[in-house]
């Protein structure tokens, strides 16, 4: 199992007044499961792996399964435009 | 007069030098051609303007347009448009603004307002159903936009410039309420005719063609805006200061001049931060539902809070993390009445040049106790401020540095940095008025922020530039805000981005080109329409005019091209599609060798679709999309164009 | 008798408060996400109907929108009280002689024949 700090961002963090948070982890998937099983707000179902785009020690990441290290950052961020 | 509806069917000219005003001659042809708002008003210039024109010639004219939704219960379509010729870039601006005038404008009974010559003295123009008078603005001028708007608080629409605009700041803006036409220094063309204000008021709303299904259309459009994740979520919750974190983390968050994409302090400036600890309420637009705006506490009073431009690039563009400073300087620029952009872009090169020992302006990368000073001596063209006043490319050709003038044609880029998306490159490159990111297509929507399609690739990114470049030209034309166009990228592809079929259409993205050039040839061949625009309906029901997505995209096209040939007629090189070298020769990841802006290969394309040689519009296609022009005039302005400088 | 707006579909949008000419509408709310017409100053014109994008605007029960109003020359002394009142200054004319209301400009709100002391203005339905 492996520590991630998570960080919220976007819409998730307004509705689930979340910013940074630990969990434990051994992929991706299951981080998302936890955090969704932790969050409240109107938005707890869209805490899965379709709806956020998610970053992982600053890259871009693709894989529902990826495998998480001890110390990895985890960044969750909702689609955005603007001016 | 007009036989359609939706517009009120007159244009009113006012003569500043003589005071006298007049009726200026527009025909249901000319609305079929261009619509309104910005293509009316750039179709307007292209028949006015001669070579060489200048932005603070007498007969330069400033052009007030507005769109044939406003007042017609659309949402989100109360946006009115300023074009003129730039004084900082010396080619066609068009400047776009959500303030109360264009309504107001509507209810005295016109569509739009020219404005010729030069005023003796200050003075403020009043228009109203029956009359335009003529008052003396000595009291007004000198007054800070908010002052001047107090004065002035019983005329529901007004026009106001501040200190900046009197002083002829090149960047110089005007203000609606708090809202702002904010780039290419209309202000300053304002400020040279010593035209402080403008009001408008009437009692007259425009008739509709069928209002059944206008209204019909109007509640499943409001309905549509709430519902998409863009507009319905992330805007109101966030505003367009959201932006911030997603920039960070797809590495196109200008930082240091554009000399990186990402900042360590962006969480300190972001709009998680703002909505959290600093946002009061949210405001909107008249007319508007998804209700962005922030407001914030400034020196204990409640004022209007800061875009995601001026967060990024009063931010990170120059190495600052405090937001509050953030927030008192945009206060502080609203007052003075400049763009923030071009201001913060100006500042930022001022900054290189001093850490360079090249020039030092007295602001420098990181330091924040002297910048509210910088503004008011830019402001009043005090000290160094009268060179920061001139904008970028001016700074440039004064000390050199032009590798790093982060400015497209003149005007200063937003706050995407396309190293990092580089379709976006391109669209700051081709972008009529210069460093526009709407003006460009606004690729970074698609390249990472609401889709994600690869954004260092630069494959279909000229087609698909193209199409939203034409998309948006169109519905800033009929009124509506811009944000209304991202409702046209469907919600089950933007709100689920890691779906299968997401994935899918985004991998297929690229390879889109010929499609979309195909439809921008033949245009008469959709005649369809996409619930996902409604815009192109809407015109229908509101004006009976015959308008479908086709159509949307032809006024769109003629737009892009009008203003285009404008800037040719008034002397724009070919080849002035570029950006600084520091965007298409340096790495921003020196590890990642795609990570510049491969313009040339783009452009090659992009003219290709647009059927332009070198940047300029062919005679062919010119005729193609129906405009009438002098031959003798193309051939001119194109030998022009074509000699070296 | 007054339009209402209709709390559960409004929407904010501020397009109705900014239309009406007799100060009748205004915010609800803190944040200015809901609007309400106070009926005490509507006079039923519709204005801000027809810029409501959600319709969420609703006339009275019986209301019937007014088609015209015309001065009837023979009853009216021209005292000028009808221009004075009428937002659009529709009715003109010279002091003591019949005003005529000029159909461009007039809303049909129906304030002036509400005033006239001398029943001379005509409301057709």
């Amino acid at each position: 199992m492996a520590k991630a700090k998570v960080k919220l961002f976007g819409v998730y963090r307004v509705d689930t007044h979340i910013s940074d948070i630990e969990i434990e982890a051994e992929k991706l998937s299951d981080l998302l499961d936890e955090l969704s099983r932790i969050a409240v707000g109107e938005h707890k179902s869209s805490i899965s792996f379709s709806d956020a785009s998610v970053f992982i020690n600053g890259e871009h990441c693709k894989k529902k399964k990826q495998k998480l290290n001890d110390g990895d950052e985890v960044w969750l961020l909702s689609p955005a435009s603007g001016g | 007069m007009t036989e359609y509806c939706g517009y009120m069917g007159r244009v009113l000219l006012v003569d500043l030098t003589k005071r006298t005003f007049s009726e200026f001659p527009w025909t249901d042809k000319d609305r079929e051609r261009t619509l309104g708002g910005k293509i009316m008003a750039g179709d307007i210039l292209l028949h006015h303007i001669r070579p060489g024109m200048k932005a603070f010639d007498e007969d330069n004219w400033i052009v007030v347009t507005t769109g044939p939704l406003t007042g017609c219960g659309c949402p989100n379509t109360s946006r009115f448009n300023i074009s003129t010729v730039s004084p900082l870039t010396d080619i066609v601006t068009s400047s776009n603004c959500g303030g109360d005038f264009g309504l107001s404008l509507k209810r005295a009974g016109y569509d739009a307002v020219i404005f010729t010559g030069r005023s003796e003295s200050p003075v403020t123009v009043h228009i109203t159903c029956d009359n335009v008078e003529f008052e003396s603005a000595e009291e007004l001028w000198g007054l800070t936009t908010g002052e001047a708007q107090e004065k002035l608080c019983d005329y529901p629409g007004r026009l106001v410039i501040g200190p900046a605009g009197e002083n002829k700041v090149l960047y110089a803006c005007v203000f609606s309420n708090e809202r702002t036409a904010g780039r290419g220094g209309v202000g300053a063309v304002f400020g040279d005719k010593k035209l402080k204000a403008v009001t408008a008021v009437g009692t007259k709303l425009p008739k509709l063609a069928n209002e059944e299904k206008l209204k019909d259309l109007n509640k499943k459009w409001t309905k549509l805006l709430h519902t998409h994740p863009l507009t319905g979520r992330q805007l109101p919750k966030l505003g367009s200061a959201g932006l911030i974190a997603p920039m960070q983390a797809h590495s196109i968050l200008a930082t240091k001049n554009f000399s990186a994409g990402r900042f360590d302090g962006f969480e300190k400036v972001s709009g998680e931060e703002l909505a959290e600890n600093h946002l009061v309420s949210n405001a909107a637009c008249t007319g508007c539902v998804i209700r962005c705006a922030r407001k914030v506490v400034v020196n204990g009073k409640v004022v209007k809070g800061p875009e995601l431009e001026t967060l990024g690039l009063f931010g990170p563009n120059i190495l600052n993390d405090d937001i509050e400073k953030i927030l008192k300087w945009n206060y502080e620029l609203d007052e003075l009445g400049m763009d923030a952009i071009s201001c913060a872009g100006s500042i930022a090169f001022a900054m290189e040049l001093a850490e360079k020992g090249i020039h030092d302006f007295g602001v420098h990368f990181g330091e924040t106790d002297n910048i509210s000073q910088m503004f008011e001596d830019i402001a009043y063209r005090r000290g160094e401020g009268n060179d920061i006043a001139d904008g970028s490319r001016r700074m440039s050709d004064k000390y050199g540095g032009k590798e790093f003038a982060i400015n497209a044609k003149g005007m200063e880029l937003a706050a995407y940095e396309p190293r990092h998306a580089v379709g976006q490159g391109l669209g700051y490159a081709t972008a009529n008025r210069g460093g526009c990111h709407l003006n460009a297509g606004y690729m970074v929507v698609v390249e990472g922020l609401g889709l994600d399609v690869n954004s260092l690739t630069p494959h279909g990114k000229a087609a698909i530039g193209i199409m939203f470049q034409n998309l948006m030209e169109a519905i800033s034309a009929g009124g509506s805000c811009m944000f209304t166009s991202y409702a046209v990228l469907p919600g089950f592809l933007i709100g689920k981005p890691n779906m299968l079929l997401t994935k899918m259409v985004l991998a297929a993205f690229p390879y889109v080109g010929p499609v979309v050039n195909l439809l921008s040839h033949f245009t008469k061949v959709p005649q369809l329409n996409i619930p996902l625009l409604p815009h192109a309906i809407a015109v229908k029901h509101a004006t009976g005019m015959k308008s479908n997505m086709a159509k949307y995209l032809t006024w769109g096209a003629y737009g892009y091209n009008c203003e285009r040939i404008a800037n040719v007629i008034l002397g724009q090189k070919a080849g002035a599609d570029k950006l600084p070298k520091r965007l298409t020769d340096e790495l921003q990841d020196p590890d990642n060798p795609k990570t510049k802006v491969p313009l040339e290969q783009m452009k090659k394309v992009y003219y290709r679709a647009r059927g332009w040689k070198d940047g300029i519009p062919t005679w062919h296609r010119l005729k193609t999309l129906g405009f009438d022009i002098d031959k003798s005039v193309y051939d001119a302005a194109v030998a022009a164009a074509k000699k070296p400088d | 008798m007054a339009f209402r707006i209709d709390e559960n579909i409004c929407v904010g949008c501020g397009g109705c408060a900014f239309t009406c000419l007799f100060g009748a509408i205004s915010a609800a709310n803190d944040d200015a996400s809901l609007y309400a017409i106070d009926e005490t100053k509507c006079v039923e014109c519709s204005q801000c109907s027809h810029v409501c994008p959600v319709s969420a605007i609703n006339a009275p029960d019986g209301y019937k929108p007014i088609k015209k109003v015309e001065i009837i020359a023979e009853k009216c002394k021209g005292c000028s009280l009808c221009s004075k009142v009428c937002k659009a200054k529709a009715p003109e004319g010279k002091i003591k002689e019949p005003f005529e209301i000029n159909q461009e400009k007039c809303f049909q709100c129906g304030v002036c024949a509400s005033k006239c002391r001398f029943e001379a203005i005509e409301v057709k339905y």
